[in-house]
């Protein structure tokens, strides 16, 4: 848990310098391959459930995500 | 027939498209969730909650219901294939249900528990429909008096009914009146433990300590075990999946005995889903003629449990609705849901918003007739989801409950108290204290303080308006005798041995 765990807050932690979605991206991809995933399912996760949560959040609810140097 | 009209109005607001559509999301996210193993349907209403902030609070409600539902339901699936509970509902189910599937009956134990939980929770509703109009004219009697004693009954026995240790259970009450009393003071207007915190000075939000508690909390955790067993292989049409009829004379007086405790369980505050699955399975190896096949593959042993696992669900809507009293954590999670929605479940509720009350009342039995067409048709679906990685899964849920966290107020404060709260409820969880009275005590300990405050103002600050109204001296009587023999009968929990057991 104990990894687990800090990982998600390093994830919190960058959203402010990176944004919300680019944080997300980078926190799945550690939690993934943490949690025992390959390299493709970590990939596959860390693109496809931002860019999901993105167009629930942002498109749909109209929620104003951090935004980062990306745009994103 | 009068009486009959704000139901009928009910029965049309749960049939609107809008109404059945939530019905079915609900129900399948519940199913979801269910099989999960380690995130129950408190989690998944928590986590959910900021998305539901654009919906109908009609619509919100039916969502949740049908998710309580079915994750009642879908715990079945792991219980019986994995011998593992999608959630602690299903845990004795595991002792027959997964027996059944050895022995090549899996198809069997899915349908009864299907078949069971849509009766109980038919019946269920049934109980409800009849004790809501009772229940209602009889809190409406209710004064600030006799409602800070109905909550302090509620808290006591909240703490006499959960976990083994009941202190830890009184514990964890005591830090959510704690965590209650943060902000702005309601009479003074100065600021209570807000900690220079100016987020702080509205008070601790109930949302992201849900999410914390239930959602990240269960996630960490069940991160930090392995992947589960192989699922045992099963067909799974309808004809193999429905019960036959020696199936059905087994099962019969099981699933009516599970949906009479159940319900009545279901109804306490802290007994909750788990304790009337408990209650049942014991009650029907007690009235066995051969107890010995418990254990071993009863159908008793699978039907009896899980109908009252979803007659303790809708049990538990009856304090809910009628008496603004969540009956368990999942209640108490959309308990915080209506008042963030501005809706404050009770006797009011009824006069003031009838609409919504026999609305989601009449939208239970749409949810329920769902649960069974889909789980006789749909197992296979939900077997497919358990081969998906808990890797994949689990990650992808931390971050829906950090943005859905963020939506709350668009600030990532929010999200660091559910961080902190998550590693709380860890720590609750490795040291065994119920996180459940917790959460009881946070949404409902503003109000306790405003009814013993306003009914200070009406007695002139004396104590003795809580004693000289019989309502209020009978409710405080059962709370000091429910207290006095937790005092008196505590027992420590027995340590473990070597191998994790308890004596």
């Amino acid at each position: 848990m104990g990894q687990v765990g800090l990982i998600t807050a390093a994830g919190v932690a960058l959203v402010t310098p990176l944004g919300m979605i680019p944080a997300l991206t980078v926190m799945l991809l550690a939690l993934v391959r943490r949690m025992g995933g390959s390299w493709l399912g970590a990939a596959g996760t860390a693109l496809f459930v931002p860019a999901a949560l993105h167009l629930l959040f942002v498109r749909w609810l109209g929620v104003p995500l951090p935004r980062g140097p990306v745009g994103l | 027939m009068e009486a009959l009209v704000p139901l009928l109005d009910g029965v049309r607001v749960a049939l609107l498209s809008v109404n059945l559509l939530a019905a079915v999301v609900g129900v399948l996210i519940g199913q979801l969730i269910g099989v999960l193993p380690g995130i129950g349907p408190s989690a998944a209403i928590a986590i959910l909650l900021p998305v539901t902030f654009g919906l109908d609070p009609i619509a919100a409600m039916i969502t949740f219901v049908g998710i309580y539902y079915g994750a009642m339901y879908g715990g079945t699936i792991t219980s019986v294939l994995l011998r593992i509970p999608g959630e602690s509902a299903s845990v004795i189910t595991t002792l027959d249900g997964y027996a059944m599937a050895r022995q090549g009956r899996a198809g069997p134990a899915l349908g009864i528990a299907a078949v069971g939980s849509f009766i109980a929770g038919t019946l269920g509703i049934l109980g409800l429909m009849f004790l809501a109009g009772p229940l209602t004219r009889v809190a409406l009697a209710f004064g600030p008096p006799e409602y800070a004693a109905l909550l302090l009954l509620a808290f006591s026995l909240v703490v006499y009914l959960t976990g083994r240790d009941r202190l830890k259970g009184a514990a964890s009450v005591l830090l959510g009146l704690w965590l209650a009393t943060v902000g702005v003071d309601l009479i003074s207007g100065l600021p209570r433990f807000t900690f220079g915190q100016l987020k702080l000075l509205s008070g601790v939000q109930f949302v992201p300590v849900a999410i914390g508690l239930f959602g990240l909390a269960e996630v960490l955790a069940a991160a930090a075990t392995a992947d589960p067993r192989p699922i045992v292989r099963a067909a799974f049409r309808v004809r193999e999946v429905l019960p036959t009829a020696a199936d059905w004379v087994a099962s019969r007086w099981a699933i009516l005995r599970g949906t009479v405790s159940g319900f009545v369980v279901g109804m306490l505050p802290g007994a909750g889903a788990t304790a009337a699955s408990m209650i049942a399975y014991t009650v029907e190896r007690r009235v066995a003629r051969d107890p010995h096949r418990f254990g071993r593959g009863a159908i008793e042993g699978v039907a009896a449990p899980e109908s009252a696992n979803n007659a303790a669900a809708v049990g538990a809507m009856v304090p809910l609705l009628t008496l603004g009293l969540p009956g368990s954590a999942t209640t108490a999670v959309m308990l915080g849901g209506l008042m963030l929605f501005g809706l404050r479940p009770g006797p009011l509720l009824f006069e003031q918003h009838p609409a919504f009350a026999w609305g989601v009342i009449a939208s239970m039995p749409v949810s329920n007739l769902l649960l069974v067409l889909i789980n006789l048709v749909a197992i296979p679906l939900f077997v497919a989801v358990l081969r998906v990685p808990r890797g994949v899964l689990m990650p992808a849920i931390v971050a829906i409950a950090v943005v859905g966290t963020y939506s709350l107020e668009n600030h990532l404060f929010e999200v660091w108290l559910a961080l902190l709260f998550a590693a709380v409820g860890y720590a609750m969880t490795v040291l065994d204290y119920p996180p459940a009275p917790l959460v009881l005590a946070l949404v409902l300990g503003r109000t306790l303080e405003e009814s013993v405050r306003q009914s200070l103002l009406l007695s002139h600050g004396s104590l003795a308006i809580f004693v000289t109204r019989p309502i209020a001296a009978a409710l405080l009587a059962v709370t000091a005798a429910l207290l006095l023999s937790t005092l008196l009968r505590r027992r420590p929990t027995p340590a473990p041995d070597r191998a994790g057991r308890t004596a």
